[in-house]
This record gives structure tokens, C-alpha cells and sequence, in this order.
């Protein structure tokens, strides 16, 4: 009498599946960034050098509807590469690195969130804060050029719109494993973001040397990738020069071999030994 | 269900490192402390209680259920792991509001439960204040309230006192009591110190050399600390008469006086009978003693004593 029993009261709420659990990780990392004043200046800088002038000259000159070959042009731009080289360096460098250096993969991994989940709330914070640039604005542009278009082609434009869509996710996509790769190879995020960028840049200089010997050198080059993957994208013509099979080889190893190295860093440092 | 965890037999190696090896033990309800100097494989242990690591050999049940590739598992375990991974930039509120979106907690009621939770562990202050400032004592406690935060049944302490001062050593046994004993959940809880343990709880298991070399309640394993025998250093002067008092007491081994006569290490088979004693040998002996030290009245020994 007089005491209350002990009572230990389960949780009762409601809980998400386990299997939506990453998006918590993928909005935690696009809220950290967005709270990053580097970030947002970069961000900031590359719009308006990379997007904004075509926005205006797209949509003033006189066109009669959206064109796949200006939206594809517009993202072969070397300026559009060069800031979202160096977005992707910057966001990705702290994914991976931060968690090894401080051992935080025991926050997910003890919380019902296994290495895949944990991969892939990284992948999509990483995915969603880079297109930021290399998605929205190109869509903006694709709109504004759609809605100052003076022929009636509307479902031609919207086609456009839709693979520029596509295209933005895959500039992104192509890059951001390489990104999270690196930064799991070590524990400082300086390092990572050095990293990350001289892999692209080595990859450029390589190809820019051996390109007079044969075309195909072009084809390790990432700017040169991106270009001819976004060319097949719009549905446009590959010229004879690009080797598919080398196109279709060097997406397959920018992003799957990467994403399989971060598995493996995470398994062997952390979990699932 | 008595136990909350049943282990049999349990070995984990890391290629040739051997983490955990024929370990068995049964933890009841309540407070248990897992005592063992470091590399003992107590975080081995917590990690196969996670399910974090699948055992090479042996069998584990964790509230009745096999942890390895159980998720559904972790909504009855909170986890607080002995090294600091929380995010400097993060304020004590996020982090908890973070870590409750992993356990796919809804929001609505999030919000009530990270209150209550920063009430429990006297954060609610301090909540809104970026962790990369907090003290250590205050970033051991955000820590538990990470691990509490669902309301698990079974919490995992792993080493939560280790570089605290006294004061928070105190707050944060103190806290380790009231989630038993006002908050009902069942307590693991790791150190390489047997007094810090002792403060919490009188149920303890010693592991040592990933081997689970005695469980069961605290006095009886203070008083395997009192039975074996200890190596005792005496310094002072005139320490031969005191010598040959000594070496007609039973409890007496054997005696080594330093060649300078000014120290002597002596080995005691009842080393508490020799400490009450001492005094009165001292007094007869007439000798003056500067310093008394048994080399053998830590944990260290007691393992080395129990495993041969």
C-alpha cells in the first residue's frame, strides 16, 4: 500500500518502417548543409554563374520550343562540371569520414538501421543536396524556356523537361559514389574533399593526355562521360567517335564499384563481422 | 522469461584476435554489471547483444529472441556505446529528435518524449545548447538519454563512468539506479572498476580475457578479492623483527627483505587477517612503517587468481 509498483511501459506510439528509416538520415544531412554558410555560398555563386545567364538568354532569345540539344548543351557546360565537381568534394566529404572518425555508425547500426539503410540515407541526403544545383535550376531554366516558347509544342517541351529531369538526377548520381567513396578511405574530411576532386581532375588530365592517341582516351574523362551520357538522355544521336561500350563501362564503374568499396569500408570497420 | 539474456558457450574471433571465448552467462532482471580490465571483450559482448556482430559458436538469446539480423530486436534495446560519437554541431534536442526518427518514432508524440526523457536525465537546461560544448557528464547523460529514448526494456551501458570526475561519476550512478528502480528498465552495465559497479548493483559478472569468469552478487566476489593471495610491499625501519613476527603467523607464505633491510615484500594467504593484525606486530616489533601496499587489491588480480 502506498507504493507504486514498478512498470516498465513499452513504447506504444506508432513507428515508421524500418525500411523508410534512411529518409531521417537523408534529411538530417540536406538540413546540416543547408545550414552550412559555405554551402550555401557556393551554391549560391555556381547558380548564378551556371544557370542564371542561360535562364535569361534561353528564355529572351526568340525559340519556338524547348530544344533537347540547348538543354544538353547547357549541361555539358564545363562551368556546370567544375561547381558540381566541387559541390559534390565539399558535401561528401564529411558523410563518411566524420562516422569513421568518430565511430557514430554504432547511432544507426544499433538503431534498427542496417548498412544498407545507413548507405542509403547517406546516398540520398548526398543525391538531394547536390540537386540542388545540378537539378532544380536546370528544370527552372527547362520551365522558363517551356513558358516563353512561342510555338504550340507544349507536350514536345514537357518531353524535354522530363529528361532534363532525368538528366540532373544523373549528373548527380554519376558523381556522388566517388564522393562517398573517398570519404570513407579516411577519417578527415579535408582529405576526403581533396580527394574526391583530384580523382576527377586526375581522370581529366589523363584523358587530355592520351586522347591524341586514340579517341577513346576521351572516354575516362568525367565532364566527357557526363556529356555523352546526357546526350543519350535527350534521345539524341551518339556521333561515331564515342565508343558505347566505354560510355556504358565508365557510368557502370563511376557509380557501382564505388558504392560496393563504402560497403565494404563499413562492414569492416564497424558492423556485421 | 527470468533472464534477460542467455548466453551459451558464446566465441567471436577477429581473424587471429579473440574477442569472446566459451563465454556463458545468465543476466537477470534488475542492474547487472559487467566487470573486466580493458580488452576483456565487454564491447564484444554489447555488440552481440545489438546484434552489430554474429557469434562464430555459441548461443545468444536477448530478451528471448536471437539478436543477429533482428532488427525488430533494437525497439526493446537501447544502446550506449563507451566512445563519444555525438555530433558536435548538433544541439542535446536535435540529436534526440534524430535518433527518435531512426527508431521510426512519430513526431507527434517525439516532441512530449524528448522532455520527459531530458527531464530524466537533468539535460532539459542545457537541451538547446550545441553538444560540442557540453561537459563530459553532460554528453555521458545525452548519451543515455539516446539510448532511453523509445522506452526500451533492456539498456546497455557500456563503460559510462570512464572519464568523469567524482561528482559526475555520482549524478550519473545515481541515474543507472533510478532507471531500474523508478523507471523499471533492466540495466547492463560495463567498467573496468568493481567499486563503480558496486555503487549500482550487487549482481556483477566478471569477464576477463573474453572468458566469463564469475558471476554472481558482489560479496562474494569482494571476498575471492580477500582470499587469494596478496603481495604486500612494507617499507620503513627495523622491519627483521617485524619479519620474524611475521613469519610465525600462519597466514604467512613467505617473506623477502630487500638487501638494504628498509623493505620487505611479504605474501599473505589470508591477506585480511594479516591487515587486522599488522598493527599489534607493528607495536610489538617496534618498528616504524612508511608504506603499506598490497600489489594484489585490484580486479587484475582477482582475474588472474580465477583463471589459474
Amino acid at each position: 500500500m502506498g507504493l507504486n509498483p514498478i512498470g516498465y511501459k513499452p513504447w506504444d506510439g506508432k513507428r515508421t518502417e524500418h525500411g523508410r528509416r534512411f529518409l531521417v538520415v537523408a534529411e538530417s544531412i540536406l538540413r546540416h548543409k543547408l545550414k552550412t554558410k559555405w554551402f550555401l555560398a557556393l551554391l549560391i555563386i555556381g547558380t548564378f554563374l551556371v544557370h542564371v545567364m542561360p535562364l535569361f538568354i534561353y528564355s529572351m532569345m526568340p525559340h519556338r520550343e524547348l530544344e533537347a540539344e540547348v538543354m544538353r548543351d547547357y549541361l555539358g557546360n564545363g562551368m556546370y562540371f567544375i561547381f558540381e565537381v566541387i559541390l559534390v568534394a565539399l558535401v561528401c566529404s564529411d558523410l563518411i569520414s566524420e562516422d569513421m572518425r568518430s565511430n557514430s555508425f554504432i547511432l544507426y547500426v544499433s538503431r534498427a538501421m542496417g548498412v544498407k539503410g545507413y548507405l542509403l540515407g547517406k546516398w540520398t541526403g548526398a543525391m538531394v543536396t547536390i540537386g540542388l544545383f545540378t537539378l532544380l535550376p536546370p528544370l527552372a531554366v527547362a520551365v522558363a524556356v517551356t513558358a516563353t516558347q512561342s510555338g504550340s509544342d507544349y507536350l514536345g517541351s514537357l518531353k524535354v523537361i522530363g529528361q532534363t529531369l532525368i538528366a540532373g538526377v544523373w549528373s548527380a548520381a554519376m558523381l556522388v559514389p566517388v564522393g562517398l567513396a573517398v570519404s570513407s578511405l579516411t577519417a578527415k574530411k579535408t582529405y576526403a574533399s581533396v580527394g574526391t576532386f583530384m580523382f576527377f581532375f586526375g581522370l581529366m588530365l589523363v584523358s587530355g593526355i592520351f586522347s591524341g592517341l586514340s579517341p577513346d582516351w576521351n572516354m575516362i574523362s568525367p565532364p566527357e562521360v557526363l556529356y555523352q551520357s546526357h546526350t543519350v538522355l535527350y534521345g539524341l544521336e551518339l556521333s561515331d567517335d564515342v565508343n558505347r561500350f566505354l560510355l556504358g563501362a565508365m557510368a557502370f564503374l563511376l557509380t557501382v564499384p564505388p558504392m560496393a568499396l563504402v560497403y565494404y569500408r563499413i562492414m569492416r570497420k564497424e558492423a556485421g563481422k | 522469461m527470468s533472464n534477460v539474456v542467455e548466453a551459451r558457450f558464446l566465441s567471436k574471433w577477429y581473424g587471429e584476435v579473440i574477442g569472446l571465448n566459451n563465454f556463458s552467462i545468465d543476466v537477470p532482471k534488475g542492474i547487472t554489471g559487467i566487470v573486466g580490465p580493458n580488452g576483456a571483450g565487454k564491447s564484444t559482448f554489447f555488440k552481440l547483444l545489438t546484434g552489430n556482430i554474429k557469434t562464430n559458436v555459441g548461443h545468444l538469446r536477448v530478451l528471448g529472441e536471437e539478436p543477429w539480423r533482428n532488427p525488430g530486436l533494437l525497439a526493446k534495446i537501447g544502446f550506449c556505446p563507451d566512445y563519444d560519437f555525438l555530433p558536435p554541431d548538433l544541439k542535446g534536442r536535435e540529436y534526440l529528435r534524430f535518433v527518435a526518427g531512426l527508431h521510426g518514432m512519430d513526431a507527434n508524440r517525439t516532441a512530449t518524449r524528448v522532455d520527459e526523457v531530458l527531464g530524466i536525465v537533468s539535460m532539459v537546461k542545457d537541451a538547446d545548447r550545441s553538444m560540442g560544448g557540453y561537459s563530459k557528464g553532460m554528453r555521458q547523460r545525452i548519451k543515455i538519454a539516446g539510448a532511453l529514448l523509445h522506452e526500451p526494456q533492456l539498456l546497455l551501458l557500456d563503460e559510462p563512468l570512464t572519464g568523469t570526475d567524482p561528482l559526475i561519476r555520482k549524478e550519473i550512478i545515481d541515474l543507472v539506479k533510478d532507471l531500474n528502480k523508478v523507471h523499471g528498465h533492466d540495466v547492463i552495465v560495463s567498467s573496468h572498476v568493481l567499486h563503480e559497479i558496486e555503487r549500482m548493483t550487487h549482481q556483477v559478472a566478471l569477464i576477463y580475457k573474453g572468458r566469463s569468469v564469475a558471476s554472481g552478487d558482489i560479496s562474494e566476489i569482494r571476498q575471492l578479492m580477500s582470499d587469494h593471495p596478496h603481495n604486500i610491499v612494507l617499507e620503513g625501519r627495523g622491519l627483521v623483527p617485524l619479519a620474524q613476527l611475521l613469519l610465525s603467523k600462519p597466514y604467512t607464505s613467505s617473506i623477502e627483505l630487500r638487501p638494504d633491510r628498509l623493505g620487505m615484500f611479504v605474501r599473505v594467504d589470508r591477506p585480511e587477517e594479516f591487515f587486522n593484525y599488522l598493527p599489534d606486530l607493528v607495536a610489538e616489533a617496534g618498528c616504524e612503517l612508511e608504506r603499506v601496499e598490497s600489489l594484489d587489491d585490484d580486479l587484475e588480480s582477482v582475474f588472474r587468481y580465477l583463471v589459474g
